[in-house]
């Protein structure tokens, strides 16, 4: 039955990271960041030079094919029955955006391809009537009443100077937009398309699951790179947190609960109780401010300021030793935080097993207070303390966010800040999959861990 | 509700926590039409100027960067930290308590379906969603319709059923425990504030009532898990055994008997939920990601105080709000869970 049942819990780990893999790729196409663009800009070519235009949309497309960007998004997808079956072949976001604009006013491929059709060939030549051109310019942005003969000034006069073939052209254009007027659709029905497994989505869980994050947008270093040293950082920081709340938490769980009730238990908790309540970040400033700058006196400026800057050549636990000032405060700031919380965790349960009748044996048949305290009242009351340990060190992960960007502690807190203000999605993604797998990983080990000490649980 | 108040007003704590907390609510609901409009003119702007008597104005707790009062600030930032709060408590509680009830109450084993109503009911919900998607309507507006005719579409399933049973057609059983508990893991994996920033950094300045939304649809699992433990505990009590024995429906079981029952654990949790909104709201301004820098927030101010650590009004009087407001809430709470269990 156990066996049966951490096979269980390990088989729902499997899912949790699916599914978490799905909704990330989900916000990631929602986010509207563009890895082709950025791998583009990292090797100089900028969108924004009208003559090379061509140039760099080749190129474009060039790098999107190598990264799949040309295939559908899903394996199935449910859209209006007038999207066309290739539309995700269009790989310019601009023509893309373009053409679904078209298609939401007028829900009829069949007319708008045409039209898009005529309006590129229009756009391929080079010497065209100025007013032409921005006539031309204005039908790219707008997709509501194309009316060719308002928007084009003088276009009798302009058609004369154009050649026979672009003059040709031209009533083609003018042909296909009265169509796309005439032709247009109100009514539209759900269709079901099945891609199969050629699509951006496999490529890119297939990668993830073998291990391979892809590149940082911003800078071109591989993803992986970055954040398992961030994930090191991270683990060491939470972990000396965490040892520091907890040795803290136990120290004053077991005193208090010896005066229980008193005035000194309810001033201690009182004044936990109250730091509790300020918040993370502010606590952080003010510990900042009060101990690192000069403006609170000579004697506050104890540690040395902010700014751990960490080359990464050396080993985390190298520059963790050689930091070790600068994160004194960190840790500090965040078991004391939690030190509330815990330390009132311990000294309930600590009371809690105080009352029951073993300890009242264990002073008949002889022992002093703190061994029946130590070896038989502690274990027992560690137990729920245990799964909150373990649940907390995956929690602090995310947690210690603010904590890492005000400290400037390069941990996953800081990356991911850092790559959300740079909308780099290739990170932000592998974070948030990394940080939920570890996270269920962790919820899975505290649950082991606590049905085994705990024989009573029971496993349903 | 007599009761709860009683409960609160027993211990010193709560009784100075509801105090705090109605100052605020004072503060809040009629501060903002009290507080002089200062003179925001260019010239008249003195930025960073401490407490004290500027040259056009007395600055009781200085100006910020711009050189905005701070004292008008904060009575107004007050007004937008119980706006936060109370959208996501407000959200939280709305899908917390329906998932929570549907775990908790039906089990694995007791909600029955037939077959028919709910298949068609599932494609009516896809089609829904499908041409809501593709409607060219305002985002709130396709957001309200999807819920109102998904709830009109789930009341009329639950109406229908009900007739199935008298009926007695074949029914299935449908796992809610089951789907509840495994979306409640899949979403406590997720860390919520990465989340929260990447969703946020998304959106081109989101206004105060998004933001206190999608911390409550973030912050759900808090309500479902405690309301569904709480209703295990429940369901099986003498009072609830009889209201099924005289064939109640169930939703007057669970509105009338479960869920006045467990108002205690939940106004706990709510309490919580409310104070860690405002928390959040204050750390994602001050850390500049998807805020709004017109609003004067609490977090607005303090992120302010990031540029110039020498401003220390900007930092210690919001900080002090924030600290006053959160700790109101946790004594409040605290002294609910004082004796519960």
């Amino acid at each position: 039955m156990k066996v049966g049942y951490i096979f269980s819990r390990l088989l729902m780990i499997i899912p949790t990271v699916l599914i978490v893999i799905v909704v990330s790729f989900f916000l990631f196409n929602v986010s509207g960041a563009d890895p082709v663009k950025s791998v583009l800009q990292l090797q100089g070519m900028v969108d924004n030079d009208r003559i090379a235009a061509d140039a760099y949309n080749a190129a474009y497309k060039e790098e999107a094919r190598k990264q799949g960007r040309h295939l559908p998004q899903f394996y199935c997808s449910v859209v209006p029955s007038y999207y066309p079956d290739t539309l995700h072949a269009l790989i310019i976001p601009r023509q893309k955006s373009f053409a679904k604009k078209l298609l939401h006013t007028y829900k009829n491929w069949e007319c708008v391809g045409n039209y898009l059709m005529a309006l590129q060939a229009m756009q391929r030549h080079s010497q065209l009537p100025t007013s032409i051109e921005q006539g031309l310019l204005i039908l790219n942005q707008d997709v509501d009443n194309i009316n060719l003969e308002a928007m084009f000034t003088s276009l009798d006069n302009d058609i004369l100077t154009m050649s026979p073939k672009q003059q040709s052209e031209f009533q083609l254009l003018q042909e296909r937009v009265e169509q796309l007027d005439a032709k247009k659709q109100k009514w539209f029905y759900p269709s079901f398309r099945w891609h199969g497994s050629q699509n951006q989505f496999h490529v890119w869980m297939s990668k993830i699951l073998s291990g391979n994050f892809g590149f940082a947008m911003v800078d071109g270093k591989p993803v992986w790179a970055k954040i398992s040293t961030a994930l090191v950082w991270s683990f060491c920081l939470s972990i000396l947190s965490i040892i520091v709340a907890s040795v803290l938490s136990i120290l004053l769980g077991l005193f208090t609960s010896h005066y229980e009730g008193s005035t000194f238990d309810k001033i201690i908790f009182g004044f936990l109780f109250g730091i509790y309540s300020i918040p993370l970040f502010w606590l952080a400033t003010m510990l900042i401010v009060f101990f690192t700058t000069d403006d609170f006196g000579r004697w506050t400026n104890i540690f040395p300021s902010v700014g751990l800057f960490y080359s990464g050549e050396e080993g985390v636990l190298a520059g963790m030793a050689k930091h070790a000032k600068l994160l004194v405060l960190p840790v500090f700031c965040i078991s004391i935080h939690s030190l509330a919380y815990l330390g009132r965790q311990v000294k309930a349960a600590i009371v809690e097993e105080k009352a029951k009748d073993y300890f009242l044996t264990g002073l008949a048949k002889g022992l002093s207070p703190f061994q029946v305290l130590w070896k038989h009242s502690l274990p027992n009351s560690l137990l729920p303390f245990i799964t909150i340990m373990i649940g907390a060190i995956p929690a602090s992960l995310g947690g210690s966010l603010i904590v890492e960007v005000l400290f400037n502690i390069p941990g996953m807190g800081r990356l991911m800040y850092d790559s959300i203000l740079n909308n780099d999605w290739n990170v932000i993604a592998a974070i948030i999959i990394l940080v939920s797998a570890v996270t269920t990983i962790f919820y899975f080990i505290g649950d082991i861990i606590y049905s085994l000490i705990n024989p009573r649980i029971s496993f349903t | 509700m007599k009761a709860i108040f009683s409960h609160i007003n027993a211990s010193l704590g709560g009784r100075i926590g509801i105090l705090i907390l109605l100052v605020f609510f004072l503060v809040g609901l009629i501060g903002p039409t009290l507080i002089p409009q200062l003179n925001l003119s260019a010239a008249n702007l003195e930025p960073f100027h401490p407490p004290g008597q500027g040259t056009n104005n007395y600055y009781s707790f200085g100006t910020d960067q711009i050189g905005r009062d701070v004292f008008s600030g904060i009575i107004e930032g007050t007004r937008w930290a119980l706006v936060i709060g109370f959208i996501a408590v407000f959200v939280s509680a709305c899908i917390g308590i329906v998932l929570g009830v549907f775990s908790g109450y039906f089990g694995d084993k007791q909600l029955k379906v037939g077959i028919v109503p709910l298949i068609i009911w599932t494609l009516f919900v896809l089609l829904l969603s499908f041409y809501v998607n593709h409607i060219q309507f305002s985002f709130l507006f396709k957001v309200v319709l999807f819920v109102f005719c998904f709830l009109l579409s789930l009341f009329g399933l639950t109406n229908y059923n009900q007739r199935l049973r008298t009926k007695g057609t074949r029914q299935i059983n449908f796992p809610a425990d089951f789907f509840v508990s495994r979306l409640i893991e899949v979403w406590r994996a997720v860390p919520a504030l990465f989340i929260l920033l990447a969703i946020l950094s998304m959106i081109r300045q989101p206004s105060l009532v998004v933001i206190g939304v999608i911390i409550g649809v973030l912050s759900w699992t808090r309500v479902a898990r405690l309301l569904r433990a709480e209703i295990l505990n429940i369901k099986n009590l003498e009072y609830v055994q009889a209201a099924k024995g005289l064939a109640y429906s169930h939703f007057r079981i669970i509105w009338y008997h479960i869920l006045p029952n467990s108002i205690r654990p939940l106004l706990i949790v709510f309490a919580f939920s409310f104070a860690s909104a405002v928390i959040l709201e204050a750390s994602i301004s001050f850390l500049g990601i998807g805020n709004n820098t017109d609003l004067m927030t609490w977090g607005n101010m303090l992120s302010a105080a990031r540029l110039n650590y020498r401003a220390w009004w900007l930092a210690v009087f919001p900080g002090i709000c924030i600290c006053l407001l959160v700790l109101s809430l946790n004594l409040i709470a605290d002294s609910l869970e004082k004796d519960l269990s």
